[in-house]
């Protein structure tokens, strides 16, 4: 019954009556995705997994007495300071912010939703002038339907760098687009 | 084939958990890998998840789901009305052994090995009465770390106490046949001072996104550039760790913006969104590194706005930031929390804040079912709802006049916005003022 309520119902429940089976209901409903960020950072599954516990209880404390509308976005900010902040003290390895250059804060775009034909067109001439590697990933991304990984193969470049060759190569496309409008 | 991202966020969850498992089909992953291009912790968490193994990545969330999960409403069921019996226990137990201790300090050799024997007898005692509650200890130990600061919460002893319930879990609810469990508890306990994490960089984005600008200069002004950290300390930076700045050796770094994200505490906030904007498009944005800050290089000059967007503090901006060939340095101070006298309504129709002196004229809630009716369908958005902080003027006759927005996480909907507040009706000011009154209304949709 608890599980059918929604992220923010589950966060009043909480801070009104400390709720914990509420909270647990909700943490659990993001495990796979905080044990994952946290993955990325620490690269190791037993770290990860300590901070993933340690976040259950980071979370019973600040979520006390928080205005929050986004249960999810509040979250990922959460998340990801915490393992910073254990990155910072253990290590001197320090992330870089380069991934900040994917902004998301845009519109969301998918080119593979335009189903009118002028725009089709400019689509595809904009997708022309694109770089090669944006062009490629965008394209066999979205109008070959390929996962990240075998566009990785058949482009011959790392995992992680098609997520944002797709990202950054959509945005390009769609100013572009804008610009031909 | 066109999908339009029309699923829940429970529906992605749920193919993230199919990935790890190693049963999502093509088409599904395409999907999911799709919502990962919008939605950054989706993409992160993906990201974690494809350099690992995922049988192992498995077990441990089979392990943290029995062991978390059971712990929990181990918690809710019996652990609530045994805390303050066994937090009282230890204190006594502990108490007396302080006074022992004194007492006998002083004594004979002999009267210490029969002390030191009667409180081993003690502690043994305190151990089978309090493997039940075993968590109640937890917290007795961990109370105050946790209570002084977050980061406390990432040493060593947190893990190790952390599972000793663990352990407790294995003894007390033993038909969960986890045997994982036990075998599990020796590797955590050894983990924080072996492994040396290293942190990914997502490398020659800027680059990629600098030949793009090279080859298509109508577009130079779209293009995002991060150039890491600047050397310099921020003053929380407690182990000396310094970010070696990257940009400064390609040399070709023209005007750039460089700050700093802190609280109203000089705590450094990570992870804030930082962006440039003009006519009201942003054209460049960085987020803060680990010291709190900022750089955003290759940026034209002339009158910019500048703003900073992080959850649950207000967001900031410089309106008419000049920038300048070479260095420019803006920093930021964020208050936490929401506006004073600021109107939250969800979508939901639960406010959250209330202003006293003005309301709209059919009541708050009904404004909320209003909006939650009257609003476009697209919800795809990342980041849930929009969340868009109007402001306006209430006149003599309760309409409303110069909507402004201040805050807006998805600029995209400040139009929507503006129109449900227009079309929202009259407003009514409670206590007499001068009018018009300045009123604030944060819109969630």
């Amino acid at each position: 019954m608890l599980r059918e309520l929604n992220d923010i119902d589950l966060v009043k429940r909480f801070q009104s009556d400390e709720d914990l089976e509420g909270l647990a209901v909700l943490f659990s409903r993001y495990r796979t995705m905080i044990f994952g960020v946290c993955l990325k950072y620490f690269k190791d599954h037993d770290r990860a997994e300590d901070a993933t516990m340690e976040l259950f209880e980071i979370l019973e404390r600040r979520l006390k007495g928080k205005e929050i509308d986004s249960f999810k976005s509040w979250l990922y900010v959460v998340v990801k300071n915490h393992c910073f902040e254990k990155l910072r003290k253990s290590s001197k390895d320090l992330p870089r912010n380069k991934e900040a250059a994917i902004m998301y804060s845009e519109q969301v775009f998918h080119p593979d939703s335009i189903s009118n034909e002028n725009e089709l067109q400019r689509m595809y001439q904009c997708l022309e002038k694109l770089k090669e590697a944006q062009k490629e990933s965008v394209r066999l991304f979205y109008l070959e339907s390929k996962n990240y990984e075998e566009i990785a193969q058949s482009l011959n470049i790392e995992w992680n760098k098609v997520r944002s060759n797709i990202q950054n190569g959509r945005r390009n496309l769609k100013n572009c687009m804008e610009e031909n409008a | 084939m066109p999908k339009q991202d029309q699923h829940s966020d429970q529906f992605y969850l749920d193919l993230l958990n199919q990935y790890v498992q190693g049963s999502i089909s093509k088409e599904n992953l395409h999907l999911l890998e799709k919502r990962a291009l919008d939605d950054p912790f989706l993409g992160d968490a993906l990201e974690g998840y494809y350099h690992q193994d995922k049988s192992l990545s498995r077990k441990h969330l089979m392990k943290m789901s029995t062991s978390e999960n059971e712990k929990i409403s181990s918690k809710i069921v019996s652990w609530r009305p045994w805390l303050a019996v066994a937090a009282s226990l230890l204190l006594l137990l502990t108490f007396t052994f302080i006074l022992k201790d004194n007492d006998f300090g002083a004594k004979e050799n002999n009267s210490m090995v029969a002390d030191t024997n009667s409180s081993e007898n003690d502690q043994t005692y305190a151990d089978l009465e309090l493997q039940d509650e075993k968590l109640s200890t937890e917290v007795v130990n961990n109370k105050n770390p946790i209570e002084e600061k977050e980061s406390t919460a990432a040493s060593p002893p947190l893990s190790k106490i952390n599972l000793e319930p663990t352990k407790a879990v294995v003894k007390d609810w033993a038909k969960q046949e986890e045997v994982v469990v036990e075998e599990k508890n020796l590797d955590i306990v050894a983990t924080e001072s072996e492994v040396i994490p290293r942190v990914e960089k997502t490398e020659s984005q800027d680059s990629e996104d600098e030949e793009m600008a090279a080859s298509e200069p109508e577009m130079k002004n779209k293009k995002v550039a991060i150039k890491g950290a600047r050397s310099q300390n921020g003053e929380y930076v407690l182990d000396g760790v310094k970010i070696q700045d990257s940009a400064e050796k390609e040399g070709q770094v023209l005007n750039y913006v460089t700050g700093k994200v802190e609280d109203v505490d000089n705590l450094p906030l990570i992870g804030a969104n930082v962006v440039v904007k003009r006519n009201n498009e942003v054209v460049a944005g960085a987020v803060t590194d680990l010291d709190g800050n900022y750089q955003i290089s290759e940026l034209d000059t002339g009158v910019a706005e500048l703003e900073v967007v992080y959850t649950g503090y207000e967001a900031q901006r410089y309106g008419n930031a000049v920038i300048v060939p070479g260095v420019n340095n803006y920093d930021f101070k964020l208050e936490e929390g929401a506006m004073l006298d600021e109107v939250v309504v969800t979508s939901l129709g639960k406010d959250t804040k209330q202003s006293d002196q003005y309301m709209p004229e059919m009541g708050y809630e009904a404004f909320a079912e209003y909006i939650n009716d009257a609003r476009g369908i697209s919800q795809s958005d990342f980041g849930g709802p929009a969340e868009i902080l109007l402001q306006f003027e209430i006149q003599t006759d309760g309409s409303i006049e110069k909507i402004k927005v201040m805050e807006s996480n998805n600029p995209s909907k400040n139009e929507e916005a503006i129109l449900l507040l227009r079309e929202g009706g009259l407003w009514k000011v409670n206590k007499p003022a001068n009018p018009p009154f300045t009123a604030t209304y944060r819109m969630v949709f």
